[in-house]
């Protein structure tokens, strides 16, 4: 019997990770074109350029950070993780 | 002024991340809040604290004075740039899915608490980590080069501080790896990059 190339599962996790982690970023170019985040923060950041406007802006934004359901870092490992059960599972 | 701030919130951010991690650290741990939640829930609540500390440092650095630029890409070059954004961005994600996600995060450790379960460490030396120890690392410098087409002073004081993190941290993460796997560990560097390919 010949061995089998592509297996279901890694099938599934391709579909999976095109559609989660690649898929975004090809809707993001049809939609807004080429954004390079760096640049975005170039041209239009909050510049904080002295002792006060840094405690300013940490002020303001502190709780920004403290928010775990909008942090970007949190959300991606959670959902990495989520994924990576679920592939397991399969 | 800018650069006081950035390179202070990169050693803030490496202390404390190098620091918490660190034996010592978790043997106190085990010490005032028990052996159990040392080891089924502090890598957990270690995760979420470094999630809140590095978006915080991070968000504080992306918006200091990047000062002038140095080094412009070419409007008619960007579109490489965002390539290999995306091709980097794509790869850090491939990298973190080579390891257990949930384990890293501390979420199988808890669930091993409520499941009864354990959990033996096993080295991981398939794919990408049979020639590189650590290409998440990579991963993220590649990921930061590539983040703009705009090269001020700042850009490259945090790809130093970013660098300088990575060294550190490699150097006290492979002392713990050569505790927890021994000889494993020591024939495994031997045969593998470290970071960059053709460094060991």
């Amino acid at each position: 019997m010949k061995d089998k190339i592509i297996s279901l599962k890694s099938v599934v996790f391709i579909f999976f990770f095109v559609l989660f982690f690649i898929a975004p970023h090809i809707i993001q170019f049809f939609n807004q074109g080429i954004i390079i985040p760096g640049d975005y923060f170039f041209y239009e950041g909050n510049f904080i350029e002295s002792f006060d406007s840094l405690t300013i802006y940490i002020k303001e934004n502190y709780l920004r950070s403290l928010n775990l359901i909008k942090n970007p870092i949190f959300i991606f490992f959670i959902v990495g993780a989520i994924f990576q059960k679920i592939i397991k599972e399969i | 002024m800018s650069y006081f701030i950035v390179i202070s919130l990169w050693a803030f951010f490496g202390l404390q991340h190098s620091y918490l991690a660190r034996p010592f650290f978790k043997e106190k741990v085990k010490k005032y809040l028990g052996v159990t939640f040392e080891k089924y829930f502090y890598r957990f609540f270690y995760f979420i604290s470094q999630c809140i500390v590095f978006y915080f440092c991070y968000d504080v650095i992306k918006s200091v004075d990047p000062g002038e630029p140095l080094l412009k890409v070419p409007e008619n070059y960007i579109w490489i740039i965002y390539l290999l954004n995306k091709i980097s961005n794509i790869f850090l994600i491939i990298t973190v899915f080579h390891f257990d996600i949930g384990r890293f995060i501390g979420i199988s450790d808890m669930l091993n608490f409520f499941y009864k379960k354990e959990y033996t460490d096993k080295l991981n030396n398939h794919f990408l980590y049979k020639y590189i120890r650590h290409p998440m690392y990579l991963a993220i410098i590649f990921t930061y080069f590539f983040s703009t087409s705009v090269y001020t002073s700042i850009f490259f004081v945090n790809l130093i501080c970013i660098i300088m993190y990575v060294e550190i941290g490699l150097y006290y993460e492979e002392k713990t790896l050569i505790r927890v796997f021994n000889d494993e560990y020591i024939e495994y560097r031997k045969k593998t990059f470290r970071y960059l390919p053709f460094v060991r």
